[in-house]
């Protein structure tokens, strides 16, 4: 038995919205963003007293959400070139590259990469509000599971993200930085902030 | 106030500035006086890694190559005692200077060695020792002495103290002593106490808190109990809110008397920083006397090493809030060498009732050798 004309019409024009819907309500395994740069700030804590920030916007990556509900799981990174932070001070810049975090040895050293992250609190692409993260942070080619939090907001092209955590230099085999008695502290805070722009990925 | 011309050439000559770079690091983000100097109230000898520093971030030429090697010339005497020292650090300062001063129907020219001194500090652990001789003209007179030793420790928790005769901290340390609000309050170059002060040097507080039995250099009768609270928080790397306190006690010749301030320090970018400091100054007597100070300074480094100062300051008298002086300092601040620092100061202080002006213009070598 034929179905009526008008079924079949609105099964046409319903199958059309689904496939020209914008990103936000395509189903989870489709969507994707892409970093193309940010904020990276890291809060140094001195030894004697007062602190420094280390800054970068060397930040880039693609993230592509792989399931749906939560937690939130997103394949894909982000990473920082580390050669590209600076503190402020010439001479000290040229030590954190070169004795501390050891860049000149190259890959596994020259960046510092977050993967496998995973959002607590988010339930899908639309998700917007505060949520706690895991990830695994590559660093000094040391990888080591790490936990912060966030914050995603709405943003023209995709979301905001802010997020921040907590880092100990030494559970990365980094020798916490000393010049002439002034040291830092092994445990650092750094602060994230990027737009992730929705990435329809190659082909689509 | 500064009443007659001879108080005037009195009270600048002696207007040693220390190495003018402790309160304008706060653009490089350095808020606390401790990572470049001995002192945890700043100034004074210069720490290796603040020899270094002023050596690769505030000498116009000075900094070294990253193609060789970079020599010892922030060292003590460019280095002359090679690893000898050991731990100690050593340090000479030398101010030749030039003073000339204009008011209504006076002036006054001179050269004088404004500052002759020698520091030693040692740091063996958590215990830093600290002592300096030094000579100081006083009008006509040359005074020899130890205006600061003491000893000092500091444990992994930040928890410390110090004994001995030192400067109560007290809001921001300008490099220029004359300062309003550094001289009114008694806190000019000759003003350490003999006193206790604990802290605790904290990654975003450092509380400074001071007892004493006052002034150790005191005439007969003048000295009096002295306490001194500091506290600093550090907002951000370069923002700082700091909170102070002093209390003297009434000697045989002043009342009893005292200080509360409120001060802020920004650096908006790593070449300006931007320091303001309001202080109500209080006394006992008829009526509760109350005066007011009030600072800002402006530094802006021009080029790698050129710092131009702007400061307005304004001192009121106690019991009339319209007396009292108002200046204007300008300073062009250069540093063309390590260990060379030429500042040429200009100031221009007005009494707010008389409207009469003294300006004075301050040519100051300073060799930190």
């Amino acid at each position: 038995m034929q179905a009526p004309a008008g079924n079949v019409k609105r099964r046409l024009v319903a199958a059309g919205l689904v496939l020209c819907a914008p990103p936000a309500i395509c189903s989870a395994a489709e969507m994707a963003w892409r970093v193309d740069a940010g904020q990276v700030v890291i809060v140094v804590p001195l030894k004697p007293g007062g602190a420094f920030e280390a800054k970068t916007s060397s930040l880039a990556g693609r993230l592509a959400l792989t399931g749906s509900g939560a937690p939130m799981a997103l394949e894909g990174e982000l990473a920082v070139d580390l050669a590209s932070i600076e503190t402020g001070i010439a001479l000290r810049d040229q030590h954190l590259r070169e004795r501390y975090l050891e860049i000149p040895r190259g890959t596994g050293f020259d960046r510092a990469v977050l993967s496998d992250i995973v959002l607590r609190d988010a339930d899908g692409a639309g998700f917007r509000g505060d949520t706690a993260f895991e990830g695994t942070l590559l660093l000094h080619d040391v990888r080591r599971p790490l936990a912060g939090k966030g914050v995603i907001r709405a943003a023209p092209d995709g979301v905001r993200v802010e997020a921040s955590f907590a880092l100990t230099l030494t559970d990365f085999g980094i020798v916490p930085p000393e010049y002439m008695g002034v040291g830092v502290a092994s445990k650092v805070a750094v602060r994230v902030s990027f737009e992730a722009v929705a990435d329809p990925g190659d082909g689509r | 106030m500064i009443r007659t011309p001879g108080l005037a050439i009195c009270v600048l000559a002696t207007a040693a500035a220390n190495a003018g770079a402790e309160p304008t690091f706060l653009s490089r983000q350095y808020p606390r006086c401790t990572n470049c100097h001995f002192s945890p109230t700043g100034g004074g000898l210069l720490t290796p890694y603040g020899r270094a520093l002023s050596r690769e971030e505030l000498s116009t030429s000075g900094r070294s190559s990253a193609s060789r090697e970079p020599g010892r010339e922030h060292e003590s005497l460019y280095g002359i005692f090679g690893d000898s020292l050991g731990g100690l650090a050593l340090g000479v300062d030398l101010r030749p200077s030039r003073l000339d001063v204009r008011g209504r129907g006076f002036s006054s020219t001179r050269n004088l060695l404004m500052n002759a001194e020698l520091a030693a500090a040692a740091r063996l652990g958590q215990w830093t020792v600290y002592a300096q001789i030094g000579r100081q003209p006083r009008g006509d007179d040359v005074r020899v002495r130890s205006f600061e030793h003491w000893v000092g420790y500091e444990s992994d928790t930040g928890l410390g103290a110090r004994a001995g005769r030192f400067l109560p901290a007290y809001g921001i340390k300008l490099p220029d002593h004359t300062a309003l609000t550094r001289a009114a309050l008694g806190l000019d170059n000759d003003d350490q106490v003999y006193g206790l002060e604990l802290s605790f040097n904290g990654s975003r507080h450092l509380v400074q808190v001071s007892l004493g039995p006052g002034r150790a250099d005191s005439v007969d009768g003048g000295r009096a109990f002295t306490a001194s609270g500091r506290w600093q928080l550090d907002l951000r790397p370069r923002v700082v809110l700091v909170a102070s306190g002093l209390y003297r006690g009434a000697s045989d010749l002043d009342p009893a008397s005292g200080a509360l301030g409120i001060a802020l320090g920004t650096a908006p970018t790593p070449r300006l920083t931007l320091w303001t400091q309001a202080d109500a100054r209080f006394r006992d007597g008829a009526g509760g006397d109350r005066a007011y100070t009030l600072l800002g300074e402006l530094a802006l480094e021009l080029y790698r090493g050129i710092w131009l100062k702007a400061s307005p300051q304004l001192r009121t008298e106690f019991g009339d809030a319209s007396a009292g002086v108002f200046r204007v300092n300008l300073a062009l601040d250069l540093l063309p060498r390590t260990h060379w620092n030429v500042v040429v100061s200009y100031y221009h202080d007005r009494e707010r009732q008389s409207g009469i002006t003294t300006k004075t213009l301050l040519a100051q070598l300073h060799l930190y050798l």
